[in-house]
Parts: structure tokens; sequence; C-alpha cells
């Protein structure tokens, strides 16, 4: 029987390999979609805790405490729990500093001897026999930082910060990973006794401004950051979690969320792709049953060597899937996200991308099977099905199905997210039911043609169940691949555009509280500043807890082009209310969201929230609600003496605005106040991280857009083929009874172009209502957007695979394999 | 087909061959720019190190440098002071510490800075003087911006290469003047100076190279000792950078930099982070640590005491003996340091600080701000250490003084500090005065032979007693002995008779015998007398303590009066200052302000 089952697969090597590949790519399109989210959290992960390490907690200087402290850590070291356990794993202190080198500001970080790889692995890529441990003037730079100052080993560069400066030597070029996946200002490690000597010009190795802690495993961090907090060296400072990963995956969610619901699509479209695939090559499989029902093959025995046939192409497909897999992804998330990143690959969902592969495979290889043995031997030989009743019906059902719950998602307003989704699966479903009537309906006004070769195909396409297998790949993997690209496009424009708002404006950071802004409107160019506290806090309410993006400044109405649910003058009036006096019942703390939060939440103005910032929390009141992408929503705007009287945390920041060259304004400002260690930035560039992280996220998207698009229009493409191996015998009939080789390729090509159009248009059409369900169904994820749609992308995708498909006959040159004496 | 299938599996193969040739060259090309980087690297330090090496030998002699071949010494020798004898010695030391610099681990960009400060004005006046005041190469290490680690690891290397390799450097030496003897046949002066030089260079290569054994010995007792000699040499020169001083004060009120419009918070924390410093150094003493480092010392001063022919000798047995006398005392000296760092930790002095700072006050105010400060440290030492403490610290400083008068400065500098209060009170009259009025345990001999062993022990009076027979020996050889020569013998011993010790052999009679008789005899003699004097200063530091740790001391009420009174922040009158010293005279406190100020 296995001999059999390796005949059949050998005597038709073409079908075999396709049927191969395709279950290959559709394993490895299943574990794409089921990695994407857990990767770009990996992404942000890495990105966001490049910093901190594998730290739980941080204490760090704030505008209003001391902005240096002793790095004498015994007091945190000496924390235990109530059996005298130590609390504590380790502790590292780190100090620093912005400085200018050749006129650009970097970052110097100075950790203690033997300290600097506590929190990070640092990857050299090229380095000398003495590193920063040997020689406290010693520092690592990345390769980047490396290229962008043209450094090399050895060579010496000069800090300086005010009046002081020290010299430095590159002793390792690092890889841009762990510290370096932060490296804008540029980062160079060093030793806290060099780095120190820009403080004052004088060495010490006790001090430093941020202290990182890790924690034992099973310790309350939270507990330990209260009793930190307490202590009497660091109440002043700001002591928190490290990392935090609630934000994180917040933010990751935010970013994957289209992609996740068009990756369900594309999860779904794999398990049919590959059902798909086994029924191309139905008709040819019931024949064969037929065969061997005559020579007497019992049901056991058929049924037995079909399966092991199944299992053995099954087998190969999945574990070749797997490796194209783990191979091609993570060639993605590298070219795409970060080549320094070391991304974990589950075997769990590996694993679960290949079962889902295996066994929808075994599964499509009995339906044939199921029914050849549900006919006679005839019926089987000659291929005739009795039409099924409730296939005639199904499209008017799905449809009606379709449009009731459409007409819930958008007039319910509750229901709406959830039904987008149930929609979005309505929805793709009802097209694939639908492709092949309407091909059929298609071919029938397309026979009406004079010309022979298109009668040709009209006639074959009604009668031949392939074309409407291959129609339904194609039209629902157009439509799965036009969502993609559109949920690129869409993430694109909701997490960047908003960036372009900042264009005029500076930051200066590392100022006191007290700094007086009027030093820096003195300035040529710059127009304004205000204090604000830019920071990110994090607000509660019935069904949400969302890290929001604190503008805490009286002035930040004059900072960002808002649009007004609430009157703009009565949100003025009460951010301009006085807090001097503290809160009180004419003096609510107010504070302004964004109308998202209604949508999602139904938070409206009066309504009571809580906000907490740097571990306190307090009661706020909604005093009005405004409309901005700024932060996809996640935003606050509140007063700066509010947030100083609910928390008291002072401005850390001043927000200048500009006009004329950034450039030269900014490097202006960080020539004025290069003396007092302020870093003056403009907000595009200190945005350009983020905008990097997002962006990479972007590239992956997009990526994958295209890797599955292709990935879908080549298992259509080998469906087709393998769908065609079956029917050599009706060709060779055609050219017997006369026809051209030019007309059957005539044929063939309408037969492509009316599937690949009848696919295009339905798509097409329907893309507008999915786009809509996948907005709404991103609100299950806490993202409210108003309705986008790019048509060119939508138009431009549909239309390529469209001439994709209709060129494949020329392009595989099927003319070569018409021959008349195969019979 | 099988044609079409052979050529596939042809373009294939060519394919790889290609991507793997390609990937070789990739592949190799960083070696080969790693190789570049070092050849480069080993020709900028050989560079720098050079230009280093032309400066130093340029300062002794404007027509030194490095690459002077021998028919141009022989040239040279004798016209405009060029003597090609002193300048193959000091090239084979320049080209020893050359060597040192090039295989030690400073950074090659260090190596390039260093070049470029010696040859910038500064640093050519610093080299030049570098013969007579070594203390001068601190200035130019902190120019270069060396760490406090590489002057350790400096120090470290050159000790081991003096033990290791100097006898090599004898060596090249004499070969050097071999060669040139043989080629200045016709130069009879460079002829017999070259023989000079091979005799002078063998006698000392026999007496100060060590052999392997006592090489042996010298780098395990290094090696024991380098963690903390690595820990004394990097504070002493840390110290020396960055001090808790007024100029430290003065950059952190200066209104610039990270820390622009610090507050007296962020000043506790800095000042408390450098005093750290001192509890690392004490940190690093514990255990057996100063008994490694007393026999590192030890050795490194019997074998190298007396090098004539190298300044680099003389400066590190110098440095050695300092180390030596003091090392015992360090760590207690480091726990009445961070003690006393406490007092610059208060805010009210703080603000007194910052209301002086950028005002030119003149040198009264200057002793009066010095005189509170020194009493206020006064009073926190004397809070943080019981009576109990200080007389530990004097007995045992008394144990390790007796046999050793080198061991003997710490004991016998407290006292003095204590008494140079009475020394100051008795300026205006011809001699110390009553001295026993003040401190019953001291007469006026004493307090004098006290001063005169601390003069001798800083200024080397043995050592340039020493130099001065080992000076006459060679004007015997070389046949020019005169009046001069034994003028200078008789100065150099002049030291012996103020300690009373007689020399019964008269100097015109034999003087190999007369100077042999100090060299053998004075340090037991000299030790007699210290041992004897020590029991009387251990008696008078004992009985200041006692006063000051006294119930309604005087003495300690002067100086708490002293140190509650408010820093002044503008100039004073004369008699203003006046009250202050007199304030500081009967607190006894003169010599600690000295000391404490005796860096400005």
């Amino acid at each position: 029987m296995f001999k059999l089952a390796l005949r059949n697969i050998t005597s038709k090597p073409l079908r075999a390999v396709a049927t191969v590949l395709a279950i290959a790519v559709a394993v490895a399109m299943i574990f794409a979609m089921l990695s994407f989210s857990p990767s770009v959290y990996e992404y942000i992960y890495s990105t966001q805790t490049a910093t901190s390490g594998k730290s739980d907690i941080v204490i760090s200087t704030n505008s209003s405490s001391d902005r240096v402290i002793d790095s004498l850590t015994s007091p945190i070291e000496n924390l235990k729990d109530e059996n005298g356990e130590s609390l504590i794993e380790y502790v590292v202190p780190t100090l620093s500093l912005y400085a200018l080198f050749n006129g650009e500001y970097v970052q110097m970080r100075g950790f203690k001897r033997g300290q600097s790889e506590i929190l990070q692995n640092i990857y050299m890529n090229r380095e000398l026999e003495k590193g920063i441990d040997e020689n406290e003037s010693n520092i690592i730079i990345s390769k980047a930082a490396a290229d962008k100052f043209g450094l090399d080993l050895g060579d010496s560069v000069m800090l300086a910060l005010g009046a002081q400066n020290a010299t430095f030597y590159v002793c390792a070029i690092a890889e841009n990973s762990g510290y370096f996946l932060d490296d804008a200002p540029f980062l160079f490690i060093g030793r806290i006794e060099w780095v120190s000597r820009l403080l004052s010009g004088v060495s010490t190795k006790y001090i430093c401004n941020e202290i990182y802690i890790k924690v034992q495993s099973g310790a309350d961090v939270d507990a330990l950051v209260d009793k930190i907090s307490a202590m009497p060296q660091y109440s002043q400072m700001l002591v928190q979690r490290t990392g935090d990963s609630g934000y994180i995956k917040e933010q990751a969610d935010s970013l994957s969320a289209p992609v996740v619901l068009a990756g369900a699509a594309v999860l779904a479209l794999g398990v049919a792709v590959i059902v798909l695939l086994f029924m191309m090559s139905e008709s040819e499989k019931v024949s064969l049953i037929a065969k061997y029902g005559i020579v007497g093959a019992t049901k056991k025995q058929i049924l037995g060597m079909f399966l092991t046939e199944s299992v053995l192409l099954a087998c190969v497909g999945a574990v070749l899937g797997s490796a194209l897999a783990v191979g091609v992804f993570t060639a993605i998330l590298k070219l795409t996200l970060s080549p320094d990143i070391v991304f974990g690959i589950s075997v769990w969902r590996l694993f679960g991308a290949a079962v889902i592969g295996f066994f929808s495979a075994i599964i499509s290889s009995v339906l044939p099977i199921m029914r050849a043995f549900k006919g006679t031997i005839r019926q089987n030989q000659i291929d005739v099905k009795p039409q099924s009743k409730v296939k005639r019906i199904l499209c008017p059902i799905m449809i009606a199905i379709t449009a009731v719950s459409l007409a819930i998602e958008f007039a319910v307003p509750a229901a709406t997210a959830v039904m987008a989704v149930v929609s979005l699966v309505l929805a793709l479903a009802t097209l694939g039911v639908c492709l092949a009537p309407a091909m059929r309906l298609s071919a029938k006004t397309f026979e009406k043609l004079s010309v022979p070769s298109a009668k040709v195909a009209a006639v074959n396409m009604q009668r031949d169940g392939r074309f409407a297998r291959s129609v339904m790949m194609l039209g629902v993997g157009m439509t799965v691949s036009m969502m993609l690209f559109m949920a690129w496009a869409m993430t694109k424009s909701v997490f960047s555009d908003y960036i372009s708002n900042f264009s005029d404006m500076i930051f200066v950071t590392n100022v006191q509280a007290t700094v007086d802004t009027e030093q820096f409107t003195n300035t040529e160019g710059v127009t304004y500043a205000t204090k604000i506290v830019w920071k990110q806090g994090s607000l509660k309410g019935v069904g949400f807890d969302k890290t929001m993006n604190i503008l805490g400044s009286k002035d930040a109405l004059d900072l960002v082009d808002f649009g007004y649910v609430t009157e703009r003058e009565d949100i003025e009036k009460l951010l301009n209310t006085n807090y001097s006096n503290g809160t009180s019942d004419e003096n609510l703390p107010y504070v302004f969201l964004d109308k998202a939060l209604n949508v999602l939440y139904g938070v409206n103005v009066g309504d009571m929230l809580t906000l907490e910032m740097d571990g306190k929390t307090a009661e706020v009141v909604v005093g009005g609600m405004l409309d901005h992408k700024l932060f996809s929503g996640n935003y606050i705007v509140v007063s700066d003496e509010l947030i100083n009287k609910l928390f008291a945390i002072a401005p850390d920041t001043v927000v200048l605005k500009a006009q004329g060259d950034m450039n030269a304004i900014v490097n202006g400002l960080r020539a004025r106040f290069a003396n007092n260690n302020y870093y003056v930035v403009d907000v595009l560039t200190a945005y350009k991280w983020d905008m990097q992280s997002t962006d990479a996220v972007f590239d992956l998207v997009g990526t994958l857009a295209v890797v599955v698009a292709l990935f879908i229009f080549s298992v259509t493409v080998v469906a087709t083929m393998v769908g065609r191996g079956a029917n050599e015998k009706s060709r060779s009939a055609l050219l017997n009874a006369g026809m051209s080789k030019r007309a059957l390729l005539c044929s063939e090509l309408y037969e492509h172009g009316l599937i690949a159009l009848v696919s295009y248009v339905l798509a097409f059409a329907l893309s507008a209502l999915l786009t809509a369900c996948l907005i709404h169904a991103l609100r299950l994820f806490g993202l409210y957007f108003g309705f986008m749609y790019e048509a060119w992308v939508v138009a431009l995708v549909g239309a390529v695979m469209t001439i994709g498909y209709m060129v494949v006959p020329v392009a595989f040159n099927f003319k070569r394999g018409y021959n008349i004496k195969k019979r | 087909m099988k044609n079409k299938f052979s050529k596939l599996i042809s373009a294939i193969l060519v394919l790889l061959v290609v991507t793997l040739s390609a990937s070789m060259l990739l592949a190799c090309n960083p070696t080969k720019k790693e190789e570049e980087r070092r050849e480069r690297d080993r020709r900028a330090r050989l560079d720098s190190v050079v230009i280093v090496e032309n400066v130093f030998l340029n300062s002794v002699n404007d027509k030194w440098s490095v690459d002077l071949d021998n028919s141009q010494l022989i040239e040279l020798d004798g016209k405009d002071n060029f003597d090609a004898a002193d300048y193959i010695v000091a090239l084979g030391w320049t080209q020893f510490v050359g060597d040192l610099l090039i295989n030690s681990s400073l950074q090659t960009g260090k190596l390039q800075a260093l070049a470029e400060v010696a040859q910038s004005e500064d640093g050519k006046a610093l080299i030049e003087n570098f013969s007579e005041n070594a203390e001068l190469i601190l200035p130019l290490f902190k120019r270069v911006d060396f760490t406090p680690t590489d002057i350790s690891g400096l120090v470290y290397d050159l000790l081991c290469a003096l033990a290791s390799e100097s006898g090599q450097v004898f060596d090249g030496i004499i070969a050097k003047a071999g060669e040139i003897s043989a080629q200045a046949r016709n130069s009879p002066a460079t002829y017999q100076r070259m023989s000079v030089v091979i005799a002078e260079m063998g006698d000392a290569k026999n007496k100060f190279v060590p052999t392997t054994a006592e090489r042996d010995e010298m780098l395990a007792a290094f090696e024991e000792a380098k963690g903390p000699m690595n820990a004394l040499v990097e504070f002493v020169y840390n110290m020396s950078v960055g001090a808790i001083d007024e100029d430290l004060f003065e950059t952190l009120l200066g209104g610039d930099g990270a820390l622009a419009g610090i507050s007296n918070s962020e000043i506790i924390t800095l000042i408390g982070t450098l005093r750290e410093n001192v509890a690392d150094l004490k940190n690093a003493l514990a255990g057996d640590a100063v008994a490694d480092l007393n026999g590192a010392f030890d050795l490194i001063i019997n074998k190298f005491d007396g090098a004539a022919s190298s300044v680099l000798y003389a400066q590190i047995v110098q440095y050695a003996k300092t180390a030596y006398m003091l090392v015992d005392a360090i760590p207690f000296m480091c726990d009445l340091a961070y003690s006393a760092g406490e007092v610059f930790m208060q805010e009210t002095l703080l603000d007194q600080f910052k209301a002086g700072v950028g005002k030119d006050l003149n040198e009264y105010a200057q002793f009066a701000n010095a005189s509170i400060i020194t009493a206020k440290i006064v009073m926190k030492v004397t809070e943080t250490f019981s009576k109990d403490d200080f007389e530990k610290l004097i007995a045992d400083l008394y144990e390790q003084s007796m046999g050793d008068y080198r061991k003997s400065v710490p004991l016998v500098a407290v006292d003095l500090m204590l008494n140079l209060s009475h020394i100051i009170g008795q300026l205006d009259k011809d001699d110390l005065g009553d001295v026993s009025a003040v401190h019953p345990n001291l007469d006026r001999d004493t307090l004098g032979q006290l001063i005169n062993t601390l003069m001798m022990l800083f200024d080397n009076s043995f050592e340039k007693f020493k130099a001065a027979y080992d000076a006459y020996l060679i004007d015997i050889a070389d046949g020019r002995v005169d009046d001069g020569t034994y003028g200078a013998l008789r100065s150099a011993a002049s030291f012996f008779n103020s300690f009373g010790i007689e020399n019964k052999i008269d100097i015109n009679s034999d003087t190999k015998a007369w100077a042999e008789w100090y060299i053998n005899n004075a340090p037991r003699e000299i030790n007699k007398i210290v041992d004897a004097n020590n029991g009387k200063v251990k008696d008078d530091i004992f009985a200041f303590i006692g006063d000051f740790y006294a119930e309604n001391s005087e003495v300690k009420a002067t100086v708490a009066q002293l140190a509650n009174m408010p820093l002044v922040s503008d100039s004073i009158s004369e008699s203003e200052y006046k009250q202050y010293m007199s304030l500081s005279v009967n607190g006894r406190i003169v010599g600690l302000i000295s000391l404490i100020y005796s860096g400005k």
C-alpha cells in the first residue's frame, strides 16, 4: 500500500511538488500571522528596555530633585523580607550626561567597573584587548556612532560639558543591540569615574543619577518601589518600575492590531488554500478510486492508500513549511525590525502552524474519497456529481446574513466592535461562496461572444469545478491581500501622521523646574516657550486602564492644533483654573481627553476618572473633549499647576516653538546653553527613535503584506496548475477535434482573464466595506479612528494580482504542453 | 532535457563558487583592515614616544636627540657643553622609559597626547625642570588626562622593569660606550670619557642590578603589594587632580556646567562621594596590605638607594622612602580624613563658602578662614575619635618607630605640628625659648633634634652625603680632588653634627675611612638618638591629648571658639588677623593649619 501511495506521488511529480509547496507556504503563512504580534511586542520591549535592560526598578532624578546622588547602594542591597532573605538580586548605578562631541550631542553613560554588562549584554563588533573595565577613560560606542563620527578603535573622543571636558578612548565598537538599540542621541558607554569628570572636573566613582535594581524573583516589585521611595536618600527621587510591560503591550497591540485582524483572515485562507488544493485534483482521484474499485480494492485499502499518500505529502509539506516559516519570518523580522535583536521563535506556534497545515491536508484529502464512496463506480468513472440544492441558495443566504450583521454593526454602537469581526468573517465567507456563481454568470455572458476560443473557455468554466475553486482562491486571496495592504497604509497613517504637528517644536529637557523660560525666547528664531510636564501616566475608568501621554501645561492648547468637541473657550477657562489652594468643589481637578475615549469607553464630560503618575493616584474630572490623532488619541491635556498639586511633579521640559531653519535654531540654542547640560532637541528628532521603531513595524507589516500576497498568488497559481494537470485529456480532445494550439492558448487566457477579473471586481467592491469593518474591529484593541480608505492601494494590489494571474498561461508557456498524441 | 539539466547544475556550481569566493574575500577584508589598523597603531605609539624622548633629551642639552649616531657623538663631544658620556647614559634610561611607555597599556591616543603636550612650550618647561623637581610630572600627566589607573599601571610596570630589565640598560650603555671608544681612537678625551662610563656603569650594574634571586624576590613582593600599591598611587594621583579644596568649591559654585546653580545637598553628595575615595584607600590597606607595602618599599630602598647614575632611580627611591615613612599611619589618617570630610558637608558652612566665592580675599582673611576650617576639622575629629583612639595610634606609631629612625616621621611630625604653635609664638625671639613651659616633656635641644630629624629625612641629607662621597670617589679616580671636593663633603656631613654624632676619624687623614664611618655607623647612631627622643615625643603628645580631652580644657575651648566663628567673606585687617592667629596659637592648631593648607 505504501509502495502504491509512493507510486501515485511519483507518477505526478509536478502535482506532488506543488501540493507539498502549497502546504509549506500555507504553514509559513499561518506561522507568520500567529507570530506577528509577539514579535512586535518583543521588538518594542527590546527597544523600550534598551536602557534599563533586565532591571525591575529604576531610581532617577527629576526636575525638582538633586541632579546627582551617591552610588552607595548598600541600603538597597540590604533590603530583606520578613525571613531575612535578600529581596535584591543586584543594583547597578549609572551616571548619564549629555555632552558635546564635535558640536553634536552624545549621551555619555558611565557604569561602575565590572557592571556594564549586568543590565544588557554588549555584543562587540570589534574591540581592543583592554576594555572599559581595564581603564576608566575607555568607552564603547555603537557601529552606527562609529560610522557617523568616523571613529575607529583607539581613537580619542573629547567630550565637553560646560567648562569641563574629558578625553575618552574608543576601546570597542559594539553591534547596535542591547543598550545601543536606544542610540539617539548616540550613546557612549564608559566608567562613572571618568564620566564624573564632566560634572565638576573631579573623578569619583561614587556618584550617579540613575540606579537600576533587579529584584529577586518572586519579590513584590511594587512593594519594593514603595519601600525605596520611603528611604530618606531617595524620597525626592523618581522611583518607578522599569520596562512597564503593560504599556509596552498596549503599544505593541496598537501597532499590530490591524495586522492581527487581517492575519485571522490570512490564517483562514491558509487552511482554505490547502483544502482547495486537494479539491483541485478531486475529479482525478474519484476516477482513480473507481478504477481501484473495478480491480477489487476494498474501501479500507483505498482509504489507507490515499491516507498514506496524504500523510506523506502533508508531513513533507509541514516540515518544509516549518523550515520556511522560521527562515523567512526571521529574515523578514531582521530585515524590517532590527538585525540586532534576537527574536525568539516559539516552538509551540511553529508546532501549531505545522499541525494546522498537516491536519487540513489530511482532512482535505479524505473529502474526494468520501465523495467517491458515496457514488457508484460508473458515476465515479464519468465524474458526475449531483448538484447540491444547498449550494444554489447558499449565496443569497450568506448575503442576507452578512447584510444583517453589517446593519447591526453600523446601527448599534455598543456592538460595533464585536459585530465588525463577525461581519468581516461573514463578508469574506460570502465572497468565497459568491465568487463561483458570479464567475459562472460571467461565463454565461461570455459564451455569447462569437470568438470560438472564448466560447470554449466559457463552456469549460461553467462545467468544470476546478475553475470555481480557482476563482474562490484568487478572489478571497486577493481580498485578504488588499486588507493587509490596507492595514499597512492605515497603520502608517494613524501612527505617524500626528508627528508632523511637531515640526516647529523644540524640546529643552534636563531642566530644573525653576528654569526661566524667557532666556529661551530671547534666542533668535524662538517665538514661544512654555514649561510643561511631558510624561506618561495611567488613566483608569470603567472598563479601561490606559497609558496616556500627559501634556501638563496651561498652554497645551497653543502647542497642538486640536479639534474641539467641547468649545475651546470652555476648555481654556477650566484649564486655567487656579489650583494654588488645591482642589475643591469649585476648583475641580479637570483633565481634557480625546473623543476616542468617549467612543471606545463611553467617557463623557463630567465623569470622574483615576489618574496615576509616578506611583501616586488622584481622582480627576473630565472637563472637555478634544479631537486629534495625537498619540492615537491617548493623550491628556491638563494644567501643570494641577499636576504639581496632585502628584508633586514639577515641569521637567520646556517646549519651544520656532520659526525658520530648525537646525540652525537648535544649534544656536545648544551653543547658548551648552554650559547648562540642557538637552536641546527638535521634537521630530526627539521622536526619531519612536518613529524609527514604528516605521520598522510598518516595514514589517508592509513586507508581510507583500510576502503573504506573493504566497497567496503563488499558491493560487500552483493550485490552478495542479487542477489543470488533471484536465490534460480534455485539452488533447480539443486539439484532436481540430482546435489550433493558438486557439487553445487563447481559450486558457480567456479562462484566466475571466477568473481574475471577476475576483478583482468583487474584491475591490468589497474592500471598502471590509476596511470599515477592520477599523470598527480595531476598537476591540482600544483604538478608535475615523473611516479611512486608500482606494489606490487596494486598486493597485488587485490590479497587480489580476494581471499576474491573467498572464499565467503565457508565462508558464502552456502552449508547449499541448500534445495531440496524448490520450 | 538532460543537457539542460547539466547546464543548470553547471550554472549552480559556478554561482556557488563565485558566492563562496566573494564571501571569503569579504571575510578576509576585516582581518586585513584590522592588521592595517594595528600597524598604524604600532607606528603611532613609536612616533609619539620618540617625540617625548627627544623633548626630554633636548631639555638637558639642545643638541641631544635619540638619533645621533656614534660618529656624530664623537664629533660633538666636548664642544658647547656636549658630553657624549652623559648623553649615552641619559639615552639609555630615556629609551628604557620610552620602551616602557610603548609596551604599556596606555592607549595610543594618550601617548599621542603626551607627545603633543611634551612638544608644547609649557610641556617643555615642565620636562626641563623634571630632574630638579619631579613633582612637575603631575601637571604634565594632568594635561595629558592620564587616569589614576594609567599612573598606577605605569608605576607598577616601571618597578617591575627596574627589577627585571635594568641590567639590560646598563649593558646597553656599556656596549654603546664600547662602540664609541672603538671609533674614538683619534679623540682621546672622548675615549677617556667612554672608559669612565664603562667603568662606572659596570660598577653601578654590579651594585644596583638585582641578581636573579633578588629580582624574583622583588617581583614577588611587587605582585604581593600590587593591590595596595595601586590603590595608594591612584589615591595620591586622584587627590592631586581633585581634592576637596577651594578650587573644587569655586568650580562647583561657578554657575557653569551640568551642576550649574548647584544646591547645598548636591555639593554634600559630591563631597560625600570624594570622601569615599578615602574609605576605599583604607579598605585597600586592610589586612596584610601595609606589611606587603613595607616589604616592597624596603626592597626598593635597599636595592636602589644611591643609584646616582639615574634620576629615575633617585625619584623612585625618594617616593618609596616617603611612602615607607608614612605607610603605617595611612589607615588611621584615612579615618581622620574621612571624619574631617564631614565638616564640608554642613549646609551652614557651604552657605558661608558661597558668600566668599569669587571675592579676592587678602592673606589675613584667607588665614582666618583656614584657621576656622581647621578648628572645625579638629572639633569634628575629636568628636569622632576618643582619647583612647588617639593614644593607641600614638603608641602604635611609637612602637613602629623604635629601631628605624625613618619610621619616626609620623610621630615626630605629629609632635612638631602640635609644637608649631609654640615655635610660631617664639618667632620674634632668637631661639625656641622655654619649650618646657608649654611642653613639660620636651626641652629645647630635643625640639631642635626633632626638627633636624624631619629635615634630614625630607631633605635627603643622608643620600646627599652618600652622593657627595660618590662624587669624591670619582674625583679621586679622575685625579681632580681639590678643596671644593672636601668642602662639599664637610657640608654634606654637617647634619651629623647637629645630631651630635662624633666621628673620631679626621677627614684630612683618611677621607674614605671618615666617610665610610658615617655611612656604616650614622644610621645606628641616629637610631639611638631618635629612639631616645621618641619616648619624649610620645609623652608630649600624650600630654597634649590628655589636656585636650580633659574636662574644661582651655585648648579645646579655644579651638571650639574658633570653630564656631563664621567664615569671613571679605578681606580683614591685620589687627583682626592677629585675633585669629592668637586663637590658633593658643588652640595649638597652627601646625595643622599649615599641614592642611600646605598644598595651597
